[in-house]
């Protein structure tokens, strides 16, 4: 019984494993963040700014890349818009005084220094870029 | 009537806000400071009636420049301003002035507060209403976003709550609730409207002519609920305002007052967005409840809306469509009441057919030209064509552009 439920959860893992490395990009956090895993719902508020604090209260900080095909890729698959409708979104909330759109960085290097020094950041990266200067989060179907 | 463009009480405001120190906190962001702004400039012309200004010879009194500053001295503490200059027909001039500048702290994610110039959410779009690169069209729906009364409902000196609440599968609520006091300005649509009134009133009444006026208003207080349903792109709105203005005036020896109440505006708004084509309508009703000494004035209730289409036909282009129709009174929408008391019934009326073309030639600059088939002379638009007497059937055409960075 507890091996199958075993042998199950290794699957799962497996499985959402894959599918991010399929994706091209993983997401990526602060080493000190005790954060292993986001929803796909809470990730897309935190890029919409709807989400702006980590369970200990602190302020997210998030980093973007530049217009590439990772970037369009990403914001299609998790925020479910098109890179034309995100600026837009950004520049609504920046013009109306609202909010502030989160920092472009130039690649994923410059994304991994940032989220390395502070441990409040977030963003994404190629997951061929990947290393343990940063850690890796899962994205996983919304669960709430 | 204010004469300057900043009180006392908004220089030092605004100096407080760009004098605050910014300190290093734990994380080297808390020193991030980003300046972005836009300026766009327009043409328009119009066909029997003029709007907004002397639009009938065409006009390039149409445009907006924007500063916008925003620092995060404190993790949870952002200060903002934006410095505005526009111009339309005869209101701006394009004077410099505060569109925003507040404190924004924000404890947690389903509350925040903001002090100082804030901006109002009535319907969907009023916030952002003046950057020419979020409108589909080069004016937004005026059935809504009336022009004349711009100055009343931008924004305000006070202060606001705010948040976003989850719902969990049901989606999430976005909401603003606000207080505070607006600053009129001689050439705003409201003060021109309600001097011209006066000057109605004290001429019927047989006071003499109005030499002097002033207007002052005493409070806006409102607020708004956007909810975003879990199905992506679809959020639906409601919003409510409320406020209150009086005018003194001299009238040949007769000292009155007069008040316009802006009461009980509310707006319903629905908008979905799919892959290249949003779809918006929003439905509202307003009282302008006006009084002239001890003269009330019949405003009846005022009811509007519009359907508007924007497809991408490409990701640099994109069409728009809009039919947008307001009643001056929603008890007398064929305007009997108004014929009767010696006015044309088309007065009562305005219903806009629009279509629009966008180009995003870069991701900063674009440029736009739109047309405007017009059934009635709703929205105050006497106030442009006076002594005339507006036409019924008009319409005009805009070209523009528009760069942000």
């Amino acid at each position: 019984m507890f091996k199958t439920r075993y042998l199950l959860l290794l699957f799962l893992s497996l499985t959402l494993a894959q599918e991010s490395l399929a994706a091209d990009y993983i997401l990526v956090v602060n080493k000190e963040n005790p954060v292993h895993t986001l929803d796909s719902e809470m990730v897309k508020k935190i890029f919409l700014g709807k989400r702006n604090f980590w369970e200990d209260g602190h302020r997210i900080e998030v980093f973007l890349q530049p217009e590439n095909e990772l970037h369009e890729k990403f914001i299609k698959d998790v925020l479910k818009k098109s890179t034309r409708q995100f600026k837009m979104y950004w520049r609504r909330e920046l013009y109306s005084g609202t909010g502030l759109p989160p920092q472009k960085l130039e690649d994923d290097a410059k994304i991994k220094e940032a989220v390395a020094s502070d441990p409040r950041a977030i963003g994404y990266i190629a997951a061929d870029s990947f290393d343990d200067s940063v850690k890796w989060v899962r994205i996983t179907k919304e669960t709430n | 009537m204010r004469k300057s463009i900043f009180n006392v009480t908004e220089i030092f405001f605004c100096l407080c806000l760009l004098l605050v120190p910014l300190p290093s906190f734990a994380y080297d962001l808390g020193d991030y400071l980003s300046i972005n702004g836009f300026l766009s400039q327009g043409y328009i012309h119009s066909s029997d009636n003029n709007i907004f200004g002397e639009s009938k010879d065409g006009s390039f009194q149409l445009n907006e420049f924007a500063l916008t500053l925003n620092s995060t001295p404190m993790e949870k503490l952002r200060l903002s301003l934006q410095l505005l200059s526009r111009d339309l027909g005869k209101e701006g001039d394009n004077d410099i002035l505060i569109d925003w500048a507040m404190a924004d702290y924000r404890l947690t994610d389903s509350f925040g507060v903001r002090l100082g110039k804030v901006k109002l959410p009535v319907g969907l779009y009023n916030q952002h209403r003046d950057s020419d690169f979020l409108r589909p069209m080069a004016f937004l729906p005026q059935s809504v976003y009336t022009e004349n009364k711009r100055t009343m409902h931008v924004g305000a000196w006070g202060g606001s709550i705010y948040g976003n609440i989850s719902l969990g599968h049901a989606g999430d609520l976005d909401y603003q609730a606000y207080y505070g006091k607006v600053d009129f300005r001689d050439d705003s649509g409201q003060a021109v409207g309600m001097e011209s009134l006066i000057k109605k009133t004290s001429m019927q009444q047989g006071w003499g002519p109005v030499t002097s006026f002033d207007s002052e208003n005493e409070y806006v207080t409102g607020g708004s609920l956007i909810y975003n349903l879990p199905v992506d792109g679809l959020r639906l709105g409601f919003s409510y305002f409320t406020g209150k203005s009086e005018f003194d005036f001299t009238a040949g020896g007769f000292d009155g007052k007069a008040s316009g109440n802006s009461k009980d505006f509310v707006v319903f708004s629905l908008e979905y967005t799919g892959p290249n084509w949003t779809f918006a309508s929003e439905y509202t009703e307003f009282t302008g409840d006006r009084k002239v000494a001890s003269i009330d004035v019949y405003d009846g209730r005022s009811q509007g809306g519009y359907v508007q289409l924007c497809y991408h036909l490409h990701e640099s282009v994109a069409v728009s469509v809009l039919y947008d129709v307001v009643y001056a009174d929603k008890d007398d929408r064929d305007g009997d009441r108004l014929e009767a008391s010696g006015l044309p019934d088309y007065f009562g009326w305005r219903k806009d057919f629009g279509t629009a073309i966008r180009w995003d030639i870069t991701d900063r600059w674009m440029v736009r030209a739109e047309y405007h088939n017009i059934d009635g002379a709703g929205l105050g638009l006497s106030i442009y064509n006076s002594p005339s007497v507006p036409d019924r059937y008009w319409d005009y055409y805009v070209l523009k552009t528009s760069y942000n960075f």
